[in-house]
Parts: structure tokens; C-alpha cells; sequence
């Protein structure tokens, strides 16, 4: 591999794929598009089968798609190593030109299905960091291409990666145990984790499909007088099994650690999972502490990094997470995982803007006496509860309802808080759900400053703040404040 | 701060060409769906001046707009940062410091290549979205900044 020189492709050193990506593409290709249109095979099928002449127009429209697509991508696609970076172009009608500084490689990947072997080919796949899709993918080069390829992105990387090397502290000689999570606690973590919403969403749904399906069933058991309610515990009390029965099959026997290289969580009845997490590439941490955790003195932390960490079709998911952690020691835990974050506890709380403070208050107030009102005007009466509406009209339930979301939204101003150290952003939000984001101003990719039309009005300003593992959001700030953050952290 | 640049000019008539076209194609039979119900519940008439107005609103939004998104729109190459605001209602400014941008796409779709225009999309570690892109640059204009983008600020940390 030559850096940017002429080729037999191109003279300014563009090449393409090899004419066998023809083939070694159309069958991914078609099997993803058959896969994105099952419903319409189901009909297909379901109409007849395929020997209809209009249902093989479909077929052969389908399979002429897929011919098109890979064509097109073939025809399209170059791609050249030039001034140390591997640069792509593609695309007909909307054309794409990549560039990928190598320094910027997680991870770089050769891979072969049996089409490849046949053809004595390799697919380049090229990740970079904080994306699920990929970066820059070479689905059909010769196999000494791809390697020459590979080495040349490599050597660059290695390069700007020695050049920018600087000295690290010492890392601890031996592993030490930071954290270890007993019975109780994970048990405690599975009752906490429990989503009463859920139950009730699954409840009301029982509601309406069990009248229709078992008519006979519902009218014996279910009508009766205070079947309801029973019901609606019994599916509260399964959500609270489950998510028990979950934490304990994930966590248990959790113990997170420090290495010489970095920290380790190890965790897992079944799948045992052993995260290994670098020194230094911890990203955010989460700390969730509802009230109910709260309650009980815990809280819970999720650690992220700047890999995906999901395969296609899945969540995302947070890198490592210590399920309970006593409060008095969330402090020293997240010192091991955040270096300085100990110190940050001298730094003072600072409040949302006054006016952010009445928003809170006002929104959910407004919100929850709409939602009343409307319920006790049009859906309860249409429900048959004629009798709940007599005994609390819309207006009196709208009021109620109203003031008790201004309460929730006071207790939710008066948890909306931020403090920034010289190393750390601490962002905090939310009452019931109270979380706290921490993250390293080292690790901030992009600071943004945002304000709405009502906003503007209440000169109130957020700033968003991403890292490659997610984002804080500062609670509404004057404009003061709003732009001393943006400021300090690089805007 | 080096001055805030604007994009080039040609970018509103895109957009209107984008807007007129998602307004006739995309909401008008939504509408139409809108005006059959309200004419059923309410009257004709009433249907009728109903989806008169939102197919004018949506025109004159589709015309009027993009001249205040563009005005509102501007970008500064700093040493040590790219800085891009944007929004007529809800605005917004995003500081990219140089040395976290991962890789950078030139966008040209086939009117944007016909105007000789093209998007410039500044990607970083921090997700699946781009952190800033700046839509409305003369073919020129973002193969330079491009490339002044990506030229590797020395001694830098991507922060990954």
C-alpha cells in the first residue's frame, strides 16, 4: 500500500471493490430485503403462493431491487489511502465522501464467510468509536489488499498514537477489591428496579382482552366486586418477582475491582460477565437513586464507556454497573472509577435558575389538572364510572390533581442542581427518579447551548454536554450561568 | 472567536424546493384525510377552509422560512474548536473542539450537486448523530473546510 499513489484504477489512487462483491453482496442484500418485507411474503403466500403471475412480479421486483442496490454500491463505491487517511466515496444519487483519520480506530476487522473464501476475498471493517453502524466497510477486497490496507491504517494510528502519549500515574501493583455486593443487596436492587407502570399497563390490558376472549371466565371471576384490585396486586406483585429474579440471575455475586490496567466487574448467576474497563477511558457514570433506593440508603451506578457495547438489534446497554452501593460509600466508589471525583463533594450544589424553579412547578401542574379534568369530564362517564364523576367532579379533581403536581414539580426543582470541578460536570435531576450524571470534562466530544421559544421568554438557557458514552443535561440556567458552563467547557 | 460565516445563499431556494415538495406530498394527503373527517363531523364548509388554510400556511412556511433559517444560521472555525448555531425557535449553538472530531461527510444530493452545493456533516465519538452539520456550502467552501477540519491538531486527545 502506497500512500495516495497512482493506481491502475485511477491516477489520483482511487480503487474499487473487486467485480466478485457483485456476488458476494447480492445474497445479503436480497436475504435483508426479504427479511424487511416478510409481511408481504406472509400475504403472498397466504393469497396463493408464489405461482400466481402477480406474486412473481413482486418476487422478481424484490429480487431486482437487491440486484440494483449491490450494482449500484459496486459501480459507486472507491475508496483511497491518502495523506494518511482512508478516504471513501459512494452512492448515485446522494454521494457520501468519508474521510477516517486512523487515529480515531477502535477497531479495525477482516472478515471472511464462505462467499469470501470462495473467491479468496476479505471484508475491511472499519469501527470507530460511539457508532453501532460502521465507520467505513470494504465488503470485497483481495486479501492482500485488505492487509496492506489494515497495516498502513494501523502504522498511521500507532504513530499519532506514540506522538501524543503522555506519562500516566502509577497504576495499583496488585487487584483491589472496591466493591462487593451481598445477597440482600442484589435482592434489594431487583425490588427497586420493579416498574409499577408496567404491572398496570399489563392489567389494563387484561382489562379489555379478557371480556372479549373468555367471556364466560371473566363474568365468573374478574367482574366481581373487588376482583379488580386484586388483580392489579397480583400484577404488581409479578413485576416485583420478576425484576428481583432478574437482578439476581445479572448481579449476583458482584464485585467490582481495580486492576493495574484499569477496573474489573465481575458479575452473574448463569453468564458469568467479566468487564475489563481501561484506566482512563470510563466516559459517564449514572448514579439512580429513586426514592425507594434511597430509602433503603443505596444507590445504584451504571459505568460507561465509549464502546457500543450491542449487537445489531439489541439495546444498548451501559458498560459496567455496580448494582447497590451503601450511600455513605457511593463517594469512595466513584473515586475509584473517576479519579477526583471525592474532592468534588467540597464543591457546593448550585440550584436551577428561580424561573426554571416555577416552570417546574407549573408545568406538571398545569399537565396533571388537564389530564384530570379531561378524565373526570369525558372518560369516566364513558367508562361507567358515572358514580367516581358524581362524587368528585372534573373541576374538584382537576384542582387536587393540579396541586399535587406542583408539589411533585417543587420537589423536583428543589433536586435539580449542578456543580462543575476543575476535572468533573455533576449534573443532578428529579425527585422520585433522582439521577445523577457525572462525567469528565476531559472526555466532552461537543458542548451545545439550547433555548426554546418559552425559554427565551424566561431568559432561561440548557446546555447539553456529550461524551462518547451519553450526555448530561444541565438543569434551565440563567443566561449568567448558562454561559459560564458553556464557556468552560469549550464553547 | 473568528467571525461567524453564513452559508451560501442559494441554500433558502433548496430549501423551499424541499419544503413546497414535503408540504404538496408528504402532509398535503394527511390533510385531505383531516378535511374528509371534518366534513363528516362538522360541515363541508368548514372541512374546506380548514384544509385551504394549512395547505396556505404550509406554503407560505415553506417560503418564508428557510430565509429565516438561514439568517439564523451561521458557522466559525476557530483554532481550536468549530462553533455551529442554528434554530429560528429553539437555538441552538454547538462548540466541536478540533481534536474530538472523529471523521467528516461531504453530502451532495442530486439538487445539491445541480446548485453546486453540498453538506458538511462533523461527526465525534459521542453517538449515533452528527454533532454539527452545516447544510448550504459551495462545493468549494466544504471540501476546504473539510479539509482544514480534519488536518490533526498536534499533541491532541480524541477524549476516547
Amino acid at each position: 500500500m502506497t500512500d495516495g499513489a497512482a493506481t491502475a484504477d485511477d491516477p489520483a489512487g482511487w480503487k474499487r471493490l473487486e467485480p466478485a462483491s457483485l456476488v458476494i453482496n447480492l445474497l445479503p442484500d436480497l436475504w435483508r430485503t426479504l427479511l424487511a418485507g416478510w409481511p408481504l411474503l406472509l400475504a403472498l403466500v397466504m393469497r396463493g403462493g408464489v405461482a400466481e403471475l402477480a406474486n412473481l412480479l413482486v418476487l422478481a421486483g424484490v429480487l431486482a431491487s437487491s440486484l440494483a442496490r449491490t450494482g449500484i454500491h459496486f459501480a459507486t463505491l472507491r475508496y483511497r489511502y491518502a495523506d494518511g487517511k482512508l478516504q471513501i466515496e459512494s452512492g448515485l444519487f446522494g454521494r457520501r465522501h468519508r474521510v477516517i483519520d486512523p487515529a480515531r480506530i477502535q477497531n479495525l476487522e477482516l472478515v471472511q464467510n464462505v462467499f469470501h473464501r470462495a473467491f479468496h476475498l476479505v471484508e475491511l471493517r472499519v469501527e470507530t468509536a460511539g457508532e453501532t453502524g460502521r465507520a467505513g466497510l470494504l465488503s470485497a477486497l483481495s486479501v492482500a489488499e485488505a492487509e496492506a490496507l489494515r497495516a498502513a491504517l494501523q502504522r498511521s494510528a500507532e504513530a499519532t498514537r506514540a506522538a501524543r502519549a503522555t506519562p500516566t500515574g502509577e497504576p495499583p501493583a496488585e487487584l483491589e477489591e472496591i466493591e462487593r455486593t451481598g445477597l440482600v443487596e442484589v435482592l434489594g436492587h431487583g425490588v427497586t428496579q420493579a416498574r409499577a407502570g408496567a404491572a398496570m399497563v399489563v392489567y389494563g390490558l387484561s382489562q379489555e382482552i379478557l371480556p372479549t376472549l373468555y367471556p364466560a371466565f371473566y363474568l365468573r371471576t374478574l367482574s366481581r366486586p373487588g376482583a379488580g384490585p386484586i388483580l392489579l396486586l397480583v400484577f404488581l406483585s409479578a413485576g416485583f418477582v420478576w425484576s428481583v429474579v432478574g437482578s439476581f440471575v445479572r448481579h449476583y455475586g458482584f464485585v467490582l475491582s481495580r486492576t493495574p490496567v484499569g477496573l474489573r466487574t465481575v458479575a452473574g448467576l448463569f453468564t458469568r460477565r467479566r468487564v475489563e474497563v481501561p484506566a482512563g477511558k470510563v466516559q459517564l457514570v449514572r448514579i439512580d437513586a429513586s426514592w425507594l433506593r434511597r430509602l433503603m440508603g443505596y444507590a445504584s451506578l451504571q459505568i460507561e464507556t465509549a464502546g457500543s457495547n450491542a449487537l445489531p438489534g439489541e439495546d444498548r446497554v451501559a458498560e459496567a454497573s455496580v448494582p447497590m452501593v451503601p450511600d455513605a460509600l457511593v463517594p469512595f466508589t466513584l473515586d475509584a472509577v473517576l479519579p477526583g471525583y471525592a474532592a468534588s463533594d467540597a464543591v457546593p450544589w448550585r440550584p436551577a435558575a428561580p424561573a426554571a424553579r416555577v416552570r417546574l412547578m407549573l408545568e406538571p401542574a398545569a399537565r396533571w389538572g388537564a389530564l384530570a379534568w379531561l378524565f373526570g369530564r369525558y372518560v369516566a362517564p364513558s367508562l361507567g364510572l358515572s358514580g367516581l364523576a358524581h362524587a368528585a367532579p372534573s373541576a374538584v379533581t382537576a384542582v387536587v390533581f393540579a396541586l399535587a403536581g406542583a408539589l411533585a414539580g417543587w420537589a423536583d426543582a428543589q433536586a435539580s442542581a449542578w456543580k462543575r470541578t476543575p476535572t468533573l460536570l455533576v449534573v443532578r435531576q428529579g425527585f422520585f427518579s433522582r439521577v445523577t450524571v457525572v462525567l469528565p470534562r476531559a472526555k466532552v466530544q461537543s458542548v451545545r447551548i439550547v433555548q426554546g421559544p418559552v425559554q427565551r421568554v424566561l431568559g432561561l438557557w440548557r446546555v447539553h454536554v456529550r461524551v462518547a458514552g451519553g450526555r448530561a443535561i444541565s438543569p434551565e440556567l440563567d443566561e449568567h450561568d448558562a454561559r459560564a458552563l458553556f464557556r468552560a467547557l469549550g464553547g | 472567536m473568528s467571525a461567524w460565516q453564513t452559508l451560501d445563499p442559494r441554500v433558502t431556494w433548496l430549501w423551499r424546493a424541499q419544503g413546497v415538495l414535503r408540504s404538496l406530498f408528504g402532509l398535503l394527503p394527511v390533510w385531505l384525510g383531516l378535511g374528509v373527517g371534518i366534513g363528516v363531523a362538522a360541515s363541508p364548509r368548514v372541512a374546506v377552509v380548514s384544509v385551504l388554510t394549512l395547505v396556505t400556511l404550509s406554503v407560505v412556511q415553506s417560503v418564508v422560512w428557510p430565509e429565516l433559517a438561514w439568517r439564523a444560521f451561521g458557522y466559525a472555525v476557530r483554532p481550536d474548536a468549530l462553533v455551529v448555531r442554528q434554530g429560528v425557535l429553539w437555538q441552538h449553538t454547538v462548540t466541536i473542539p478540533r481534536n474530538r472530531i472523529q471523521h467528516v461527510d461531504l453530502r451532495q444530493g442530486p439538487v445539491e450537486r445541480a446548485l453546486g452545493l453540498g453538506t458538511l456533516v462533523v461527526y465525534t465519538a459521542a453517538g449515533l448523530n452528527a454533532d454539527g452539520s452545516i447544510p448550504g456550502l459551495s462545493t468549494a467552501d466544504a471540501e476546504r473546510l473539510r479539509d482544514e477540519l480534519i488536518a490533526t491538531a498536534p499533541h491532541s486527545d480524541d477524549g476516547v
